[in-house]
C-alpha cells in the first residue's frame, strides 16, 4: 500500500489503512516517544494517544508536507502534554553566566555510542534538560520555538540545553566513552 | 533552522536511527479507542453524552411510563378483562313469552303500593279540551 493510498484510506476511516499506517510508523514513533518519556509504558501511552489523534485529525493533513513529519510532530506534542500533566516541566532553571564551550561533548564519543546507551543517557537527565535537548538537538527546533512550546523563556531554554550537554558529558564518561575534545 | 555542533549532528543521526516495537496490546488499545471515538461524532458527543446513553434514557423513560400506566389501570373497570363475550353475529330479539302489556298494566294480582299524600290530585285535562 502506497503512502497516498494509506492516507486516503485513513480519511475514509478504513481500518486496514489505519493498521498499515500504524505498522509502518510505530517503530520510529515509539522511539521518538521513548526519548521524551522516562518509562516504556509512558512511551506506549503517548504512542496510542498520538495515533488516535493522527486518525482522528487526518482530514487536517494537507498533504503538502511529509506525512511522517506530521505524525512525528503529533507524537512530540503528545509527549509534551504527558510531561506537562506530570508537572515535569516545572524544574526549568535559568542560568545567567554559562560558558557553553565548557560543556561541549566530543563528536568522537558519540560516533561509538551504542543506540541502547542513547536512551540510558537520556533517562539519567531531568525532564527539563531532556525535553530541551531532544527538541533542540534531535528535532531541530529553535530556542524561540522551544520557549513557546514549553511556555518558558528563551534564556531558560538555552540554559537547559547547556546543562543537558554538561550532564551528557558526565554520563558519557561514566559509560566509558571518551568525552575529550578532538 | 538551528545550527548544530558536530556532537549534536552525530547524536541526532544516532537518535533518529532508533527503532522500537510496541507491544501487541498497544494496537488493541488504539482500536478500542478508535471504535469509541468514531461511534459518537458531532453534537451527540458534546458534554460526553454518547448515543447509547440517549437510547438507554429513552428506553428507561418508556419503561417507567408503561409501568406507571399499567399500575394506574389496575382499579379501573375499563382495564378489567371482559366477563362475557357479547354475541354480535345474531341481532337481539325478545323472547316469545315477552308480554309488554303486563308491564303496562302492572303485574296481575299485585297490590298497588304507591302511597300518595292526602292533597294529591292528578292533572286532569279541562272539559273543553277533551275531544
Amino acid at each position: 500500500m502506497t503512502e497516498q493510498e494509506m492516507i486516503s484510506g485513513c480519511k475514509a476511516k478504513d481500518r486496514h489503512a489505519q493498521r498499515a499506517v500504524y505498522d509502518r510508523y510505530t517503530p520510529v514513533m515509539l522511539a521518538v516517544a521513548r526519548r521524551y518519556t522516562a518509562r516504556d509504558a509512558d512511551a506506549e501511552d503517548v504512542l496510542v494517544a498520538a495515533f488516535f489523534k493522527v486518525f482522528d485529525k487526518i482530514d487536517s493533513f494537507t498533504e503538502s508536507g511529509s506525512f511522517e513529519g506530521w505524525i512525528r510532530r503529533i507524537v512530540v506534542n503528545e509527549a509534551l502534554m504527558l510531561l506537562r500533566k506530570k508537572h515535569a516541566l516545572r524544574q526549568a532553571a535559568e542560568l545567567t553566566e554559562v560558558n557553553p564551550t565548557t560543556y561541549s561533548v566530543s563528536p568522537q564519543a558519540t560516533q561509538r555510542l551504542a543506540e541502547a546507551d542513547i536512551i540510558a543517557l537520556l533517562d539519567k537527565m531531568p525532564p527539563g534538560y531532556r525535553m530541551v535537548f531532544n527538541l533542540y538537538v534531535v528535532e531541530g527546533y529553535k530556542h524561540r520555538e522551544i520557549a513557546e512550546m514549553l511556555e518558558i523563556s528563551i534564556n531558560t531554554s538555552k540554559s537547559q540545553l547547556i546543562l543537558a550537554k554538561k550532564r551528557m558529558r558526565e554520563q558519557l564518561e561514566k559509560l566509558g566513552y571518551s568525552a575529550t575534545n578532538g | 533552522m538551528a545550527t548544530f555542533d558536530p556532537f549534536e549532528n552525530e547524536f541526532r543521526q544516532r537518535a533518529n536511527g532508533l527503532r522500537r516495537t510496541p507491544s501487541p496490546r498497544a494496537w488493541n488499545r488504539l482500536e478500542r479507542r478508535l471504535d469509541r471515538g468514531h461511534g459518537g461524532s458531532g453534537a451527540a458527543r458534546i458534554f460526553g453524552i454518547r448515543p447509547w446513553m440517549i437510547a438507554a434514557l429513552i428506553l428507561l423513560a418508556a419503561g417507567v411510563s408503561v409501568i406507571a400506566t399499567f399500575a394506574d389501570d389496575q382499579g379501573s373497570p375499563l382495564a378489567q378483562r371482559a366477563q362475557f363475550i357479547e354475541e354480535l353475529s345474531t341481532p337481539y330479539t325478545p323472547s316469545e313469552e315477552f308480554v309488554p302489556v303486563e308491564y303496562q298494566n302492572g303485574v296481575p294480582g299485585a297490590v298497588e303500593e304507591v302511597e300518595r299524600p292526602e292533597n294529591f290530585r292528578d292533572v286532569i285535562v279541562a272539559e273543553k279540551y277533551r275531544s
